[in-house]
């Protein structure tokens, strides 16, 4: 390709989710939005699979003068994004035939809009090069999917969708300070220009260290309260319990890893200049440190489903940003896990949605019993907690060693034990939830009348995915294949500062 | 003297908020705050702006003098809630919060050393005022229980990152401010309609009395 296509490819990955969310609007009947939506979102999939590639071939796709560019690190999350949204439109489709929230069409239309509208905001943030433009695309995932939040208005989701405006506007308001901060120490460097990425990394060196020290604290709470960070968490239970089943997952596959992707940007540029290395890295080991053991203990309080599944992502935001803070094979180990993060946690929102949905709770005692409800989703959610709890051979397990071995290259045993007790409490927690709830006595039982109604079973697609995103995440923890592997080495020497392409 | 005069206007604004229990207050003050900071670029420059100074300057100004208010007023009226009631800590304890802020402020933009070529540009009490009036914003938002006050905490707060932007970075891109001016309405919106729902939802908009969702 050349830079010409690249150019073109990349003001289209922009393009077609806005035109997408514009197209959904018309008048379409509730079957035919779906199957628009799904559409766009697959060609958007097919788009984010050709600039894969061209980075994988060594390209770095730029387009509209600097303001856009996709790096490997860029690569990488455009594929996570990709992935998610592919996965949960399908079951969006799937959640919402059966459901009993309002199904009108304009309703159907809305949210196919939003939708595909939270899509673009997302691939902005990843795509854009400007470090302005790309805090734009993070305030604009915050208003975009707050409505997503109440799809069925009831007082919960909307107590939920006000403390998630509130607590990420607050946020998002601080990281745009760090921004400014970023931007304020770039004056006086000879042909500094706005605020391109790029080029705060070229003159990393000569930036005024003191206010990119500043800047980065605000980034760290801005940021970090959008990609779940305790004690900033306090919205993320709630919007991740109250949203139907897909949207809690792109909540939890792509817009927590959106904002910590901000973060990774910042990084490098703030470790470039004079005497901010080991610092930058205490505070992201910190952060990651007090979210593993906030994590740790209130999934051990939870009677929700969708509750315990939203602290065990902030467990796992804080094992990545513990991972990038430690460096070295931890920011890869960090990368790798937000890969796996990314498939176990959508199959096991995706799965929830389909066994507690039609039952209209998520109660975990009312939910007891499930592996007799449906087979399919049973096995799915059981595989995406062990998943997602770390047992081996799972790519979370693997990627979990990886993190624990960066501290013990650093003889960080302080930071070793806290890693491995915090991992220890989720195991055991989410596990003795887990085994009652699959295999448990149904709580109905005596109430149905008929005993011994056979499992539902699932559809032929529904088995087809559990199957491939399981199988990914074994065979992902057995061996990394090699292009996977050279976009997982291009991400980390982006995050490292080594080279600004691949 | 004319910055100077502009944030002692805008400090007082925050602490007449910070002290008072009439959401009607709270509307005005916020937009003498906007219309004020919209002038702010006027200050800086000294001299008559460009034309896209002056487009930001003019959309600053409509949408923060006169859209938020004609939006916060009408939700105010239309959920019939006139007065904060017992806000945490009080009214003379904001007021201590907000001189303590202040202090703490100055103390804060201290530590920046700012480039000559900056510091050369922006007067002193820029910086403070700043972190001031984000700080009295986030109060506001954690301690006042109508969703309608939070909201307008919010857009204090979004009215101290003003200040903070224009003074501290040297030139920001056009795009950039024109989508942060967009976000911002954006947010007030969403939130104003939140509030609609709210009130609808639960008969009432008192944000404490949000707590169904626990642990």
């Amino acid at each position: 390709m050349t830079r010409m296509d690249h150019a073109i490819m990349i003001k289209l990955l922009l393009v077609l989710p806005l035109a997408g969310a514009l197209v959904c609007l018309l008048p379409w009947s509730v079957r035919r939005v779906f199957a628009v939506m799904l559409g766009f979102v697959a060609a958007e999939c097919l788009l984010v699979a050709l600039a894969v590639h061209e980075v994988l071939r060594g390209g770095v796709p730029a387009g509209a003068g600097q303001w856009l560019r996709i790096d490997a690190l860029s690569a990488f999350h455009l594929m996570l994004l990709g992935f998610v949204f592919l996965a949960g439109s399908i079951h969006a489709i799937a959640y919402f035939k059966g459901g009993s929230s309002q199904t009108g069409s304009w309703w159907a239309r809305l949210f196919s809009a939003l939708w595909l509208g939270s899509m673009w905001a997302m691939v902005l943030v990843f795509v854009s090069n400007n470090i302005g433009i790309m805090w734009v695309g993070v305030e604009a995932t915050t208003l975009l999917t707050a409505f997503l939040i109440c799809t069925n208005v009831t007082s919960c989701s909307l107590e939920a969708m006000w403390k998630y405006i509130l607590i990420c506007s607050v946020g998002v308001a601080f990281a745009f300070m760090g921004t400014i901060l970023v931007a304020a120490s770039t004056v006086g460097v000879a042909g500094h220009s706005l605020m391109f990425w790029t080029e705060l990394m070229a003159s990393a060196g000569s930036l005024d260290a003191g206010l990119l020290r500043a800047g980065f604290v605000f980034l760290l709470v801005g940021y970090g309260t959008k990609s779940g960070f305790a004690p900033m968490h306090n919205w993320l239970p709630d919007a991740h319990s109250q949203a139907p089943s897909p949207v809690s997952a792109v909540f939890s596959g792509v817009l927590l890893n959106s904002a910590m992707y901000c973060l990774l940007r910042f990084m490098p540029v703030v470790e470039g200049a004079a005497g901010n290395g080991p610092w930058v890295h205490d505070l992201m080991i910190l952060a990651g440190l007090i979210s593993i053991v906030v994590a740790a203990a209130f999934i051990l309080l939870q009677r929700d489903l969708k509750r315990l599944l939203a602290y065990s992502s902030v467990e796992h935001v804080g094992i990545m940003a513990l991972g990038f803070g430690l460096g070295g094979i931890g920011t890869f180990a960090a990368l790798f896990h937000s890969l796996g993060h990314s498939l176990a946690k959508p199959l096991a929102f995706i799965s929830a949605g389909r066994l507690g949905h039609p039952r209209g709770t998520y109660d975990m005692q009312a939910l007891a019993g499930s592996m007799r409800v449906s087979r399919v989703w049973g096995v799915g959610l059981f595989a995406a907690l062990l998943a997602l709890v770390g047992a081996a051979p799972f790519a979370l397990f693997m990627s979990e060693l990886l993190v624990a071995r960066a501290a013990i290259e650093q003889k960080k045993w302080f930071v070793l034990a806290l890693l491995l007790a915090g991992l220890g409490v989720v195991f055991a927690g989410v596990m003795r939830y887990a085994i009652p709830l699959l295999w448990g006595d149904r709580p109905d039982a005596a109430l149905a009348s008929s005993p011994a109604a056979p499992p539902e079973a699932g559809s032929r697609f529904d088995m087809l995915f559990v199957c491939v995103v399981v199988l990914l995440l074994v065979v992902l923890g057995l061996v990394i294949p090699a292009p996977l592997m050279r976009l997982l080495e291009g991400a980390r020497a982006v995050v490292e500062g080594r080279v600004m392409a691949l | 003297m004319l910055y100077e005069t502009m944030m002692v206007v805008v400090i007082l604004a925050g602490l007449v908020i910070l002290g008072s229990s009439r959401i009607r207050m709270y509307i005005r003050m916020a937009a003498l705050q906007g219309v004020v900071l919209g002038f702010l670029p006027l200050a800086l420059e000294r001299s008559l702006p460009a034309a896209r100074t002056a487009l930001l300057m003019a959309v600053a100004i409509v949408l923060k003098g006169v859209v938020f208010p004609w939006l916060f007023t009408r939700a105010m009226r239309e959920m019939s809630v006139k007065r904060e009631r017992s806000p945490i800590g009080g009214y003379s304890g904001a007021i201590i919060f907000g001189i303590l802020a202040f202090i703490l402020s100055l103390w804060l933009s201290n530590k920046w050393v700012l480039h000559p070529s900056l510091a050369g540009r922006t007067p002193e009490i820029a910086v403070p005022a700043a972190l001031f009036t984000v700080l009295t914003g986030v109060y506001v938002i954690m301690t006042r229980k109508k969703a309608l006050s939070q909201a307008i905490g919010y857009l204090v707060m979004e009215n101290g990152v003003w200040i903070f932007g224009l003074s501290l970075a040297g030139e920001i891109p056009v795009l950039v401010e024109l989508g942060m001016l967009l976000d911002v309405f954006v947010a007030v919106f969403v939130m104003g309609i939140a509030t609609l729902k709210l009130q609808r939802g639960f008969g009432h908009m008192d944000a404490d009395r949000l707590n169904e969702l626990k642990g």
